[in-house]
């Protein structure tokens, strides 16, 4: 029954990357409609995750316009080597990390007086669900083992789509994972929470 | 002691892959590998179980609600612009009209500096123009059927050879202390400014690497007239 639900998800991840390599073949010869479509489809995937990330709305935008900007221009010479959605989200993600690193260098020259690592989130204590104790520990993460952790259970791609999007290795992608999830836990496990104890 | 036994007998692969098993993402083989390792390892159940928790609450963020429609709006109207720019100055880059985060820098300079900035701007495009026209090597650029463009948070300036350097200038900067200041680094600028009040600056010699320029970077930021300085990396995504 269980391998069903994953084969059931595979399928719907296929019929998902054929629509969208459809909208791309339209973007690329100029189709508006295809391309709103598109935009609406990327800003709902990308909105979300981007937020956690950033947790600047500004920001979101940004990247989630630029994203799609590349994505008009560049539409006409994709050649289909990969699922769109790998290339679409390699593009937010090398954005993302711009954005990122810009705001990291600012506040840095705003802000010199400001404890380094300091978390971004307020103290577990006074978060109210497992979902406000789950971002506080995923903002202790380092921000690669973050990513992996958004593009694997937010967007659901697999190891190698991961590798492909972030440019490396898929064995640093397992690496990375298994870092993530190890020091995830451990945090939670500190405030409490141990959700695989009654499996 | 049990626990020590089940460590052991563990299959690490197959724990590795516990993710992508958990979000549907693995081949058939890798499948039946993780299926069948869960039957026999009680602390990978116990991993399952809490992984699934964590991709349910990831999932389940849905407290805010996002309207797509300003920035597709404005990212059509982008489109448009293209199509508008295109006839008229087919090699000129498009400033895009991204949002972009506004630093108390750039208002400050914005309000109180733009005058001196367009000057100086104009002035060393009058000398750049001036210096083309009496190249003997100058030869007009033909014109290219496909403008370039580019978003604002990229470098401008990829087209250049070698690597390259964004910086702002604070605006009581002369164009003579600018001129100084580039020459005593080897820098010269490639772009700008930009928008957001940054020039893209590279070396004049061509063959230093991007690990070389780290001196001068730090030089710049030692400059209290250098507001901001970082090393431009060409990002431009591979076209797959």
């Amino acid at each position: 029954m269980e391998n069903l639900e994953l084969r059931s998800n595979q399928s719907a991840h296929r019929i998902g990357n054929d629509r969208e390599r459809e909208l791309i073949f339209k973007v690329g010869r100029g189709d508006r409609d295809a391309f709103r479509e598109l935009y609406l489809h990327y800003h709902r995937r990308l909105a979300r995750f981007l937020t956690r990330l950033t947790r600047c709305q500004e920001d979101v935008e940004e990247i989630i316009n630029d994203t799609l900007w590349i994505v008009w221009q560049r539409a006409a010479d994709f050649r289909g080597a990969s699922q769109v959605s790998t290339w679409v989200m390699g593009i937010a993600y090398r954005r993302a990390l711009n954005v990122i690193r810009r705001a990291a260098t600012y506040e840095r020259l705003m802000a010199p007086e400001s404890a380094d690592g300091e978390a971004a989130v307020s103290d577990p204590v006074q978060a109210a669900d497992n979902r406000q104790l789950l971002d506080f520990a995923l903002a202790q993460l380092p921000l690669e083992q973050r990513l992996v952790l958004e593009f694997t259970y937010y967007l659901d791609h697999s190891c190698e789509e991961v590798a492909e999007i972030m440019e490396c290795p898929v064995n640093t992608v397992k690496t990375r994972m298994f870092n993530a999830r190890r020091k995830l836990r451990a945090i939670l496990a500190e405030h409490g929470a141990d959700w695989g104890a009654n499996q | 002691m049990t626990l020590h036994l089940e460590r052991a007998r563990c299959d690490e692969e197959a724990a590795r892959l516990l993710p992508w098993y958990i979000a549907g993402r693995l081949s058939a083989g890798d499948v039946e590998r993780v299926a069948s390792h869960l039957q026999r390892c009680a602390i990978c159940r116990s991993d399952a179980a809490h992984e699934r928790v964590v991709r349910e609450l990831m999932k389940a963020d849905a407290r805010v609600e996002y309207a797509p429609q300003a920035g597709l709006a404005k990212t059509l109207s982008r489109i448009d612009e293209l199509g508008r720019d295109a006839p008229t100055a087919p090699t000129a880059p498009t400033a895009p009209s991204a949002p972009t985060r506004i630093t108390p820098v750039q208002v400050s300079r914005r309000r109180f500096g733009a005058v001196q900035w367009l000057s100086a701007a104009a002035l060393v495009q009058a000398v750049a123009l001036g210096w083309l026209g009496m190249s003997p090597h100058y030869r007009p650029a033909p014109m290219t059927p496909t403008p370039q463009y580019e978003t604002l948070s990229e470098d401008p300036g990829t087209a250049a050879p070698g690597p390259h350097i964004r910086a702002v200038f604070a605006p009581s900067m002369t164009l003579a202390d600018l001129q100084a200041l580039l020459a005593a680094n080897r820098l010269t600028v490639v772009r700008g400014p930009s928008d957001a009040g940054a020039y893209t600056l590279a070396c004049t010699d061509t063959r230093v690497t991007a690990s070389m320029l780290v001196p001068t970077i730090a030089a710049l930021r030692a400059d209290g007239r250098v507001l901001f300085v970082e090393s431009a990396v060409n990002d431009a995504p591979a076209v797959r």
